[in-house]
């Protein structure tokens, strides 16, 4: 009965060391966050696999059976940390949530577009896209390069059609 | 197999529900829609299965233990997570997809980078973005000024901290 609790703890133990070597990673050993993201997930997924190792004895089809709702729970959890992670790096209403709460009196609109405004979001999201090989610079326009991430472009506008009934926020 | 299929099957049967709702009408605050429709799905699910375990104790679907129960959670909360973080590149537009796909639609021409900003104003990047935040009580207006709420101070600074954490100064967006 102990060991049913133990199975329902390690995708926990799994979140809590990827967290902490993600974070360590990062500010330790100065790795880049992306990296640091996948050392950590890395190190997590040892944790959920780890029991397959040691637990040979208990009945083999049950235990990979809830092995595998463990590698389930664990891929989500990291999923979610990424993108916790992610958001702080490049949400907008995270960022615009920030200038508001070092402005407790309030901003003006205006106040806001000073400090954080489309042209800002369009030249932090090309350096990304470009340092990522996504879009490429010739002649002082912009191409297409690695088409990975048009290609979720595409895949999400589809589901915005099957869930929303549209492509854009804007239709 | 009971925690997997039994996870898994929930999670299916919340999604459909979902789904009829957004046919019949999307809701005005979507995240709280779907909160709202996992967490009953999960909540009448245990209900039944609690009857299971006492009325057909022998039964595929009557848990063992609250172990059981744990893991079946554990596994359909971290799914719905995962949907509701995934629906929110669905609810608003990215501006690097967008980005993105005018780029793709000029081939082989290209796209200069002015026609961009022309593309792309405050009006379309930033005002939505503020409306959400007044929607979901993160923010609101008084007169004219975008003020933050206590709720909005808790959710931001858990972010904050997390960057001053990794000793990361600037701030993201």
């Amino acid at each position: 009965m102990a060991s049913g609790y133990v199975i329902v703890l390690i995708p926990i133990a799994g979140l809590f060391v990827n967290v902490l070597v993600q974070v360590l990673g990062f500010k330790i050993f100065k790795k880049a966050l992306l990296k640091s993201v996948f050392l950590g997930f890395s190190a997590g997924l040892l944790v959920i696999l780890a029991p397959l190792l040691f637990f040979q004895a208990i009945d083999s089809r049950e235990f990979i059976s809830l092995t595998l709702a463990n590698i389930i729970i664990y891929f989500c959890s990291g999923y979610c940390y990424f993108h916790f992670i992610n958001l702080g790096v490049t949400a907008r209403r995270i960022r615009l949530l920030w200038e508001l709460y070092e402005s407790k009196q309030g901003l003006l609109f205006e106040e806001i577009t000073s400090r954080y405004n489309a042209r800002y979001m369009v030249e932090a999201r090309l350096a990304r896209l470009i340092n990522s090989g996504q879009v490429v610079s010739k002649n002082d326009k912009y191409f297409i390069g690695k088409p990975l991430m048009l290609c979720v472009t595409k895949i999400i506008i589809m589901m915005k059609v099957f869930v929303l009934g549209k492509k854009s926020e804007f239709d | 197999m009971k925690v997997l299929f039994i996870g898994l099957g929930l999670f299916f049967i919340a999604f459909l529900v979902h789904m009829v709702v957004w046919r019949i009408k999307i809701p005005k605050l979507q995240t709280n829609a779907l909160l709202r429709i996992f967490s009953t799905t999960l909540t009448v699910a245990f209900l039944v299965l609690f009857f299971f375990g006492v009325f057909a104790a022998g039964s595929f679907f009557a848990l063992r233990g609250f172990n059981e129960y744990m893991h079946i959670a554990l596994m359909f909360i971290f799914l719905m997570l995962t949907y509701i973080i995934t629906y929110s590149a669905l609810e608003v537009d990215s501006p690097s997809l967008v980005i993105l796909n005018t780029i793709a639609k000029t081939k082989d021409n290209g796209l200069d980078k002015n026609t961009l900003f022309t593309l792309m104003t405050d009006n379309l990047l930033v005002k939505p973005r503020l409306d959400d935040l007044i929607r979901d009580g993160f923010a609101y207006l008084n007169a004219d000024k975008y003020v933050i709420t206590k709720k909005g101070s808790l959710f931001v600074s858990i972010f904050i901290l997390y960057r001053k954490l990794l000793g990361i100064n600037k701030k993201g967006g």
